[in-house]
Order: C-alpha cells, then sequence, then structure tokens
C-alpha cells in the first residue's frame, strides 16, 4: 500500500509537468487549430536558458527562471507573429510544416547555443520529507506546488477574466466574436505569451527534476499530445486530468512492473482509453 | 432630408486576375433598408466582406457617418457602429439568449475590465444601459419571451434571430445581414420582414443581401442591382421591378 501510493506522489509529479505541457498545446490547438510540435523543444530551451543564467552566470534560480518565462513569453509572440500567423489562411499542412520546421530550428538553436551535453538544473532543494513511509523529496514538492498553481492561475485566467473569456469565445466560434468587438488578431498572441510559459516552467520542472539533452523536449511533445488526446482535443479540464492520469500509469508501470515498459504502458492505457471513449476523458461527445 | 450613414465609393476587388467588383458605389442613408440582390458570383458576399471588414477592397473608399473606416479591422468598425450577421448562424449555444445578447453589448463597453472592478458608480451605469440595449435587441427581434431559454435549443429560424439581436446590442448605425431569410419557412420570413422594419424604424440602416425577391421587394426602400461584379441598376423596388437590365440578368418575366 504504502509503494501504490509513492509510485502515484511520483507519478503526480511528472503527471504535472504532461498537464502544463499539454495545457499550452490545448489553447493553441484550441484557439488556431495548430499542432504546435515545436512546443517540446521550445520549453527545453526555457530549461537551458535556466540552467545558462543560474548554474553558469550565478544569477539566483529564482531570477533565472524569471528572465526564463518573459524570454518565453516574447519568444511566444514571435513565434506566432513569424512562423504561424503567415500560414493562417493556408491549407492546414502548411501549418504542419512550419511547425515540423520550427521543431528542428529550435533544436538546433539549443545545441548550438547550449552545447549536446547532459544538464541538470542546481536547485540545491535536497531535503527528503518522510510523511508515513511515504518519501517525498523536497524538490519533487516544489514541482507539484509550482504545478498545480499554475494550472490554477491558468482556469482562473481564462474562466474569470476578460481577455480569457474572449479566448474561449474564439476558440468556439470565431466570427460570433467579431461581432461582440473582440481584436481576434491580439488573441493568439495572447495565446502563445501563455503556452509558452507554460511551456518554459515545464522545461524547468523537468531540467530539475531529471535532465535536459537533445531530443528530449520531441519527446515531452509526443507525451503531451498523448495527454490531449487522453483528455481531449481542446478541453483545458481534459488536459489536467489527462496529465495525471499518464504520470500515474507511466509510474505505477515502471515501480511494478519494469521501468523499461512505462512508455508501452502509457500508450496501452491511451489506446484503451480511446477504445471507450473516442472523444477523450472529458471531451464532448 | 436623408443623411447618408455609409458611403460605399468606387469599391473594386481583385483576386488574382479575377476582378470579383468593379467600380461600386452607393450609400445607405438613415431609417433605410437597402438591398442588395444579383445572381450567384455577381460579387454580394464579396461587398459585405469588404464593407464589415473581413476582407480589404483592392481599391475605393468607404465612409461610416463621413469617416473612413476601409483600413479598419472588423471588431473597430463593429465599435463604430457597423456590425453584420453571417449565412449561417454564428452563435454560442450553452448561455441562454439574454446573456448572449449581452455579449454582443461588450463590443462597446467603454469602461475598462479594470475600472468595472474598481469604479462602481460609472460601471453601474453602463450596465444599466447595457441591459436596456438587451431589452430593447430582444423586443425588436421577438425574443423577449424567449429570454431565459438556452441557445442550443433554439429552432434554426431562432438562432439566425438571435445572431441579429446580438449584433444589434452593439447599438449600431449600420447592420449588414447577410442571406438572413436562407433556409426559413413562409412564416419565418414575414418575422423577419417584419423585424427588418422595426430595426428600420428604431433608426438603424439596414443592408440585406438575399435571394428571396418577395422579402426584397417587401421590405427594401431601395435596391442595389449587381451583375458580373458590377452594379447593374439602384432604385425603388418599382423600378428595379421594372429596369430592362434587371429582368434580363436575373428576375426573369415572372416577377
Amino acid at each position: 500500500m504504502t509503494e501504490i501510493l509513492q509510485q502515484i506522489i511520483n507519478g503526480i509529479a511528472i503527471g504535472g509537468v504532461y498537464v502544463l505541457i499539454a495545457l499550452g498545446l490545448t489553447i493553441v490547438f484550441g484557439i488556431l487549430g495548430i499542432a504546435h510540435f515545436a512546443h517540446g523543444s521550445v520549453s527545453m530551451f526555457g530549461g537551458y536558458l535556466t540552467f545558462f543564467l543560474a548554474a553558469q552566470h550565478g544569477i539566483p534560480l529564482a531570477l533565472a527562471i524569471t528572465i526564463a518565462l518573459i524570454t518565453g513569453m516574447v519568444l511566444g509572440v514571435l513565434i506566432e507573429l513569424l512562423a504561424y500567423r503567415p500560414v493562417r489562411h493556408a491549407n492546414h499542412i502548411n501549418a504542419f510544416i512550419v511547425a515540423l520546421g520550427l521543431t528542428m530550428m529550435v533544436e538546433g538553436a539549443n545545441l548550438q547555443f547550449f552545447g549536446a551535453e547532459q544538464i541538470v538544473i542546481p536547485t540545491g532543494a535536497t531535503r527528503v520529507f518522510s510523511i508515513g513511509g511515504v518519501t517525498l523529496p523536497e524538490l519533487r514538492l516544489y514541482v507539484i506546488l509550482a504545478a498545480a498553481a499554475l494550472i490554477a492561475a491558468m482556469t482562473i485566467f481564462v474562466e474569470k477574466t476578460k481577455t480569457g473569456q474572449a479566448i474561449r469565445a474564439v476558440a468556439e466560434n470565431r466570427d460570433a466574436a467579431i461581432l461582440m468587438g473582440i481584436n481576434v488578431q491580439m488573441i493568439p498572441l495572447v495565446v502563445f505569451a501563455i503556452s509558452t510559459a507554460l511551456g518554459v516552467a515545464a522545461g524547468v520542472m523537468v531540467g530539475s527534476l531529471f535532465a535536459i539533452a537533445p531530443g528530449v523536449g520531441e519527446g515531452l511533445v509526443v507525451k503531451g499530445f498523448a495527454v490531449l488526446i487522453l483528455g481531449g482535443l481542446g478541453s483545458i479540464p481534459g488536459a489536467v486530468v489527462g496529465g495525471i492520469v499518464l504520470g500515474v500509469t507511466e509510474a505505477l508501470a515502471a515501480g511494478f512492473i519494469s521501468s523499461a515498459y512505462k512508455d508501452v504502458i502509457a500508450f496501452v492505457v491511451m489506446i484503451a482509453v480511446l477504445l471507450l471513449r473516442p472523444q477523450g476523458l472529458m471531451g464532448r461527445a | 432630408m436623408h443623411t447618408d450613414v455609409l458611403e460605399v465609393d468606387g469599391l473594386c476587388k481583385s483576386f488574382g486576375g479575377v476582378k470579383a467588383l468593379r467600380d461600386l458605389s452607393f450609400t445607405i442613408r438613415q431609417n433605410e433598408v437597402l438591398g442588395l440582390i444579383g445572381p450567384n458570383g455577381s460579387g454580394k458576399s464579396t461587398t459585405v466582406n469588404m464593407l464589415s471588414g473581413a476582407m480589404p477592397p483592392t481599391s475605393g473608399q468607404l465612409r461610416l457617418g463621413g469617416v473612413r473606416v476601409e483600413g479598419l479591422n472588423q471588431w473597430d468598425r463593429v465599435a463604430m457602429g457597423l456590425t453584420r450577421t453571417y449565412q449561417t448562424a454564428s452563435v454560442f449555444p450553452e448561455f441562454t439568449v439574454r446573456e448572449h445578447v449581452m455579449l454582443g453589448c461588450e463590443a462597446r463597453r467603454t469602461v475598462s475590465p479594470v475600472a468595472h472592478a474598481f469604479r462602481l458608480r460609472r460601471n453601474r451605469a453602463e450596465d444599466r444601459q447595457m441591459q436596456e440595449r438587451v431589452d430593447q435587441a430582444l423586443e425588436l427581434t421577438g425574443l423577449t419571451g424567449d429570454r431565459d431559454t438556452i441557445v442550443g435549443v433554439l429552432s434554426a429560424a431562432q438562432q439566425r434571430f438571435l445572431m441579429i439581436a446580438t449584433a444589434l446590442a452593439s447599438s449600431p448605425r449600420v447592420i449588414l445581414l447577410d442571406e438572413p431569410a436562407a433556409g426559413m419557412i413562409s412564416h419565418e420570413r414575414e418575422t423577419l420582414a417584419g423585424m427588418i422594419g422595426r430595426i428600420r424604424d428604431a433608426g438603424i440602416s439596414v443592408l440585406v443581401i438575399e435571394h428571396h425577391m418577395a422579402l426584397i421587394m417587401e421590405v427594401c426602400d431601395r435596391i442595389v442591382v449587381l451583375n458580373f461584379g458590377a452594379p447593374i441598376a439602384q432604385g425603388t423596388p418599382a423600378e428595379i421591378r421594372g429596369n430592362r437590365a434587371v429582368i434580363d440578368a436575373y428576375l426573369g418575366e415572372a416577377v
């Protein structure tokens, strides 16, 4: 029982990372219908940048993360303006090709700027808490709390603020949104800024919990899309539930079967869910 | 004495080598219903898309109350009082009718969201005005009795009326109706005709694109006829009905 609890807690930490990646992908998909494949690589850029600032230039970690988040927002705006906006009215395959090209560009830039070495962001959070036989490393606790705070902030933003409501309106019906005076050219910029900032946060978490190396971002974006499909495309609650389910399933599989099979088992669960609920866990039928 | 609310001056649109619209000029006056008719492919939809700002004109000018608007975005035009509806009902299904119409008011909100949270008095005054606009829009479109109904359960025709009501809530000076009667049965068309008359009487100018000639002849004060991207006639319904060029191009002898 303790071991199951232990694996569930491990799974929630990585699940939180998946949720952040998936939230970024789902709001972009909801607004623009774009599968933004470069998201994982951009997230890793955020992780690398944080490492570069904190470990190599001695900038305090909190400040380094803040700089990385702001850089991420600017980068997100530029990606929308320069990469996706020009193919906005073209066939969807064009945006798809742009997304693949952008992935290669960002991966290449990461390699060029930060090298091929595996890096771990030093956090100094090394304490380990023990609650009734279940161990919880300090760092994992921070990741869970930070992910929860970001998910809550994102939910409040989308549900309660005017801009958040405008984003949902555009996602649902762009034409009707225009009649309400919504600036539909501004919305994609806001969406990309938020999406990329969430991605950077996830990149920092991956970089401090595990490690960042070339190719990690691409793997992460595949997991992100798996979460989207699991939870229901374009659904924010779906991304949250799907991310946690995927994280916990992986952790249980790694703990009780074999860590070599964790991806296989996670995707088997995904396929099983889709057989029973093709619209995803929280998707609309 | 008529005042010109919307002036269209030498509007042209080319798609590559195809001239979809050539030198279209007309004005919509205050308290006027203007019909825009013509065969399929004559440039009606292109015209309404350029008037609303969905696509830029290749050349030509557009003035709303004397102010040039051809370079403005759609949402800015809505905020200035030039709104439209679409051929298919573009509505949000999960709101109530009243909430949905309220959304239309947002286009004209002058109090910023921050002020909305703090400056209570001004904000309350604006909210009151918005309530009045919603009530008026519901009344004009005959939806007052359905104000608490969920949008998703309305009939297709009622959803189109709701789209008109939502557009009216932005207190427009001109409303562009893009084929409002498409797919409607006769009593729904009658309701629509009455509605268009009431909208005009409320001081809002209406441009209506429509294929249903009986409706056009009934509700319009003046009509502009397009054929192959060029205007071929303008005049009152009686003049248009008797116009040889229009009969040959579009109406046929039966009308």
